[in-house]
């Protein structure tokens, strides 16, 4: 169980986090025009201006696109969890968030296939959590 | 051949406040001091100050000029870059004074950078902040995973920088190195005393990979502030004038977020290093310093990249063997740069070039240079150059 951050979004990254946390999946802007997918949301899509969206369900399937493993914070909700990771997920749509993992030191490398949930602490916040894609057989 | 901005104006004073770990005066304090350093500098007064481009926090436009007594302000503007702004605030101030919009313009900067993080007991929060979107960015989507500032936040690209082109640490290691070795030669300087070895900074911790504490710059109390004038009026003042070769800004798509970009590696450096050379009419080879803005190492190296000096993931073979260092080719941060003179959001780089380009440079000084550039970077990736020339 994670301790809840408050960061009281507004517009957007409150549409966002609601749409997430109503779904319990990761719900990213979605483009009704030309399909394309946007995060952080912004008013119009940037590849085709369109400013019909919605909040869409995502697959879940991602990559490690980048990372950083953190030794060292001052915050009281992560000092005691050093080393701790945070991963640049891609997903298969397009987008990029950030993610918590529990994977080990060795597994987390660059293009490593993963699968992302969330944990929705309240309506205006949920994590978003990657662990190691399963291989098929 | 020139273009554009390329001689419509010069350095004609600059001023600094600091270097210092703990300080009673206020932001305010510190950037008044450094700028009326800066216009007596110059051999001006504050009543022939009529343009100031301030930071982009903290303070404001208008106490500027009602503190040091500008009786008439005749242009003002404040680009919102973080530490790519100085020199934003440079070329802006060029442009008003080639659009003559302005005569005298005052370009100042300064923060409480290290007791901001280490309050006194009696002291008052700051409540001044910035208006950039990136920290709702940050606030929303990095912060609450605990990536709480800059060395997180860069981190996140940076890992990528590292694994993917297998960026060896040494790499890192020589931007410090050679940053502190300058930083001995420099009265001011933080890090002055405090020698660094490849070997110290290869045994340095990890804050969050791939920076070490090592790979980070310092936090300091601080000010500094430069006047911009016309080349002709320049000529008539105390010093030799420090000419704008060239210049320009650049940004990263999108600009308000960091790791949704086709490529987390391409600064804003990367589109305006080009511009800048071409309005300066010159190459990169030309420089015989380089004042890279050194937030953190990796970026630095980044930023050689982005200059041209090396191909991506290349800047270890540029940054080896003292090509860097006083006595190489390209010395890089003579004053000790962020890293170990101080955090003056890049507007020391700025005012150490100037000090080169006068042959006031002291222990450090590169001999008889003619031309160098200043970079900045900040927020997310934001990127700005200035090429600078030995006035005649």
């Amino acid at each position: 169980m994670s301790s809840k951050p408050r960061i009281q979004p507004d517009d957007l990254d409150l549409a966002f986090y609601n749409a997430t946390a109503e779904a319990g999946r990761l719900c990213l802007q979605h483009c009704q025009d030309c399909g394309n997918w946007t995060h952080p949301a912004r008013y119009y899509c940037p590849k085709c201006s369109s400013a019909n969206y919605a909040f869409d369900p995502v697959s879940g399937e991602a990559q490690i696109h980048s990372y950083t493993i953190s030794h060292f914070s001052i915050e009281p909700a992560w000092k005691d969890l050093v080393p701790y990771a945070a991963l640049v997920a891609e997903t298969v749509e397009g987008p990029r968030v950030v993610a918590r993992t529990e994977m080990s030191r060795e597994e987390v490398r660059i293009g490593v296939p993963i699968r992302l949930a969330v944990e929705v602490m309240d309506s205006e916040f949920s994590y978003v959590w990657a662990s190691a894609a399963e291989v098929p057989e | 051949m020139t273009a554009g901005l390329s001689g419509k104006a010069a350095i004609a004073g600059i001023g600094e406040y600091g270097y210092y770990r703990g300080t009673d005066k206020s932001i305010l304090q510190m950037v008044l001091a450094a700028s009326m350093d800066a216009i007596k500098d110059a051999g001006l007064k504050p009543s022939d100050v009529d343009g100031i481009i301030p930071p982009p926090g903290f303070v404001a436009w208008d106490e500027i000029a009602a503190h040091l007594g500008v009786p008439e302000v005749r242009y003002t503007a404040c680009p919102q870059m973080g530490g790519a702004s100085p020199v934003a605030g440079l070329i802006n101030a060029t442009m008003a004074i080639a659009a003559g919009l302005a005569e005298v313009v005052l370009v100042p900067i300064g923060w409480n950078g290290y007791s901001a993080l280490r309050p006194r007991p009696d002291a008052r929060p700051n409540k001044r902040r910035f208006s950039a979107a990136f920290f709702e960015t940050v606030k929303n989507y990095y912060a609450p995973y605990g990536l709480r500032s800059a060395p997180w936040w860069y981190a996140l690209y940076l890992q990528r920088y590292v694994e993917y082109y297998g960026v060896a640490p040494e790499a890192a290691g020589a931007i410090a190195v050679a940053c502190r070795k300058h930083a001995q030669l420099n009265e001011v300087a933080v890090m002055r005393g405090r020698a660094l070895t490849m070997e110290d900074y290869l045994q340095s911790p990890y804050v969050t990979e791939p920076l070490r504490k090592n790979d980070c710059c310092v936090e300091t109390d601080c000010a500094a502030a430069i006047v911009v004038t016309s080349v002709e009026r320049a000529r008539d003042l105390r010093h030799k004038p420090v000419t704008f070769l060239g210049g320009a800004e650049g940004h990263p798509n999108r600009p308000d977020e960091l790791i949704n970009r086709a490529d987390i590696l391409k600064l804003g450096l990367d589109y305006a290093a080009p511009r800048a050379f071409a309005m300066a009419g010159v190459v990169p080879q030309d420089m015989q310093f380089l004042q890279i803005y050194d937030c953190f190492t990796y970026v630095a190296l980044l930023e050689l990249e982005a200059l041209g000096f090396a191909e991506r993931g290349g800047a270890g073979d540029f940054v080896k063997d003292g090509n860097i260092e006083l006595g190489g080719r390209y010395p890089l941060n003579t004053h000790g740069g962020l890293m170990s003179q101080g955090h003056c959001w890049g507007m020391n780089h700025i005012v150490e070039a100037v000090r080169q380009l006068r042959h006031e440079a002291g222990a450090a000084q590169v001999e008889g240079c003619e031309i160098g550039l200043v970079t900045g970077y900040g927020d997310l990736g934001d990127g700005t150059i200035a090429i600078l020339g030995r006035g005649a």
